[in-house]
């Protein structure tokens, strides 16, 4: 009860323009807050008025955009405030959990060799490394279909490539800094390259185009780690 | 039916009022960078505010009509000639099968919108006709109108022969101009900024970069110093932000924002200022920012809305 009280007085939100609220839970990537902008995000979609637009989640954040000519700000303050204090416990492994196969190394992971000598590991031990957690989907942004995922074992953690790729395929599994990721769509881009998935991260035919979705958690299988990785 | 693209314009695309609801999958919005004269251009036509035109930014954009078309050509920054005939922007007008229609850049704006009665008829793709040239998605094919594409539309019936000459008059318009100042609520990192960084965003000369486009405009001017760092968490925004970048310049996010940002937002343009900002002209325009408050902002939104609300009720 305690706790829950001082949870919500650190709740801000701040008008975004005219046509957005940002309700902000904290200030930290930290897996339990975000559940909290996941559990939040689903009560409000499950409780919408007219003239709700979307809920755009951050890490710490959730935006809730909305018409100004149908419904008032203050209005939207008033259902968000209202939603607060009866979100339920949110557990840590409420979102879907997604397993993607990769294929690890070869052409389809060019940057394995080097990132393993990078850490004095093996290749066969970076994989190991990065399909044994489970990793959480904090936000979904900078390109479509593209998740931010936490979770990554620090040992991988790789600077950018100096010069980034002009392109990079669709479903190449990178690493950056101390995140990784699944390009949905063919971009630039200077992650280091370890592996590709085939399951579409992004697919605007489908019924549901995104294969992620906020909240959800995720592990790489190793379809296969390629000789001479 | 069909009106042939002879010369492209300049990121001339399909756009509708854009596909909501992605953005928390990281898929940009999207839609017309003026939505007013998006709007106005399908009203004056007889279409819904959602049907797709074909919007393009300051570069000829030369059409031949296969068919006998009712269209409007709404916005800043071009002049209209139709088989060698002049017509104003802002009226409905008639082209008949085989006459050609020329938009070319002349006085101050950037974008146009061309509506055609029935709407261009293109795939609707997870929910909306937008192009989003980033993503290759919806439009033609995901990309800008080249030279030989035909862009299919309905004949217009006889009885709707006669909306041609239907108009809006400047003063019902969106007040553009080239050095514009606009109107501006504080931001969520407003609070970032200490007052004397609001006081030099107030008072400051922001010249429209060469470097903008459907995404941002960027502004030069003044630099901007936010007490606490740069960054915050990635979250959610939406166009109108202003962003505040690393080294103090000002980014105002435009119709092709992305969802998430990372940047302070020191202010959010008031929303009946975006497609004014939109019509200014990259390397001339000098923008500055005055405060308002939401309570004006609505009421200028309102306005606008009025305005679309009365042209399309002269038409029914």
């Amino acid at each position: 009860m305690i706790d829950c009280m001082e949870k919500s007085s650190l709740v801000d939100i701040h008008p975004m323009g005219l046509s957005g609220l940002l309700v902000t839970l904290g200030k930290t990537i930290d897996p339990a807050l975000n559940q909290r902008v996941h559990a939040l995000d689903q009560a409000l979609c499950d409780s919408a008025p007219p003239g709700w637009i979307e809920n755009i989640p951050g890490y710490a954040t959730l935006l809730v955009r909305f018409d100004p000519l149908l419904v008032e700000s203050a209005c939207v303050e008033t259902w968000v405030r209202e939603t607060m204090p009866s979100l339920p416990a949110y557990p840590i492994d409420a979102g879907r959990l997604v397993e993607v196969p990769v294929v690890y190394g070869g052409d389809a992971g060019p940057d394995l060799p080097d990132l393993a000598r990078r850490h004095s590991l093996t290749a066969q031990q970076v994989v190991e490394l990065h399909t044994a957690p489970l990793y959480h989907v904090y936000m979904m942004g900078f390109m479509p279909g593209f998740a931010y995922l936490g979770g990554l074992n620090l040992a991988l953690a790789t600077p950018r490539l100096e010069k980034p790729r002009i392109r990079v395929p669709a479903g190449s599994v990178g690493i950056a800094g101390a995140q990784t990721g699944v390009y949905p769509i063919e971009s630039p881009g200077g992650w280091n390259l370890i592996g590709r998935t085939t399951l579409p991260f992004f697919d605007p035919s489908a019924a549901e185009p995104f294969l992620l979705r906020p909240g959800d958690r995720v592990r790489f299988i190793a379809a296969e780690v390629l000789d001479g990785a | 039916m069909a009106l042939e693209i002879l010369e492209p314009g300049w990121l001339a695309s399909l756009q509708d009022l854009g596909r909501p609801a992605y953005g928390r999958f990281g898929l940009t919005t999207g839609g017309s960078m003026d939505a007013f004269a998006h709007r106005a251009a399908n009203a004056m036509v007889n279409n819904p505010p959602e049907a797709a035109l074909v919007e393009s930014g300051p570069a000829r954009l030369a059409l031949l009509a296969h068919c006998d078309l009712l269209m409007a050509a709404c916005g800043a920054g071009f002049r209209l000639w139709v088989q060698g005939r002049s017509i104003p922007l802002w009226m409905a007008f008639l082209v008949r099968r085989g006459e050609w229609l020329l938009l070319e850049p002349h006085g101050t704006g950037t974008w146009v919108s061309l509506a055609v009665y029935g709407g261009v008829d293109v795939a609707v793709v997870m929910g909306s006709r937008t192009t989003n040239l980033a993503a290759h998605l919806g439009g033609l094919n995901g990309r800008a109108l080249q030279k030989g594409d035909r862009l299919l539309c309905r004949e217009v019936p006889q009885p709707l022969r006669a909306l041609a000459g239907v108009s809006l008059p400047p003063h019902q318009r969106p007040a553009y101009e080239l050095n514009p100042t606009l109107p501006v609520l504080p931001g969520p990192q407003s609070q970032c900024f200490d007052a004397q960084a609001w006081q030099t965003f107030l008072s400051g000369e922001y010249l429209l970069s060469p470097s903008s486009d459907r995404t941002g405009y960027r502004l030069e001017g003044p630099a901007l110093t936010a007490s606490a760092g740069a960054d915050v968490l990635s979250e959610g925004m939406l166009p109108g932000c202003i962003q505040v970048t690393g080294s103090g310049q000002l980014v105002v996010m435009m119709a092709d924002c992305p969802p998430t940002g990372g940047y302070n937002k020191i202010a959010v343009l008031s929303p009946a200022g975006l497609p004014i900002l939109a019509q200014c002209v990259p390397g001339l325009s000098l923008v500055r920012f005055v405060k308002t408050s939401p309570a004006e902002a609505l009421a200028n939104l309102r306005a606008q809305a009025a305005v679309l609300d009365k042209l399309r009720k002269r038409l029914e």
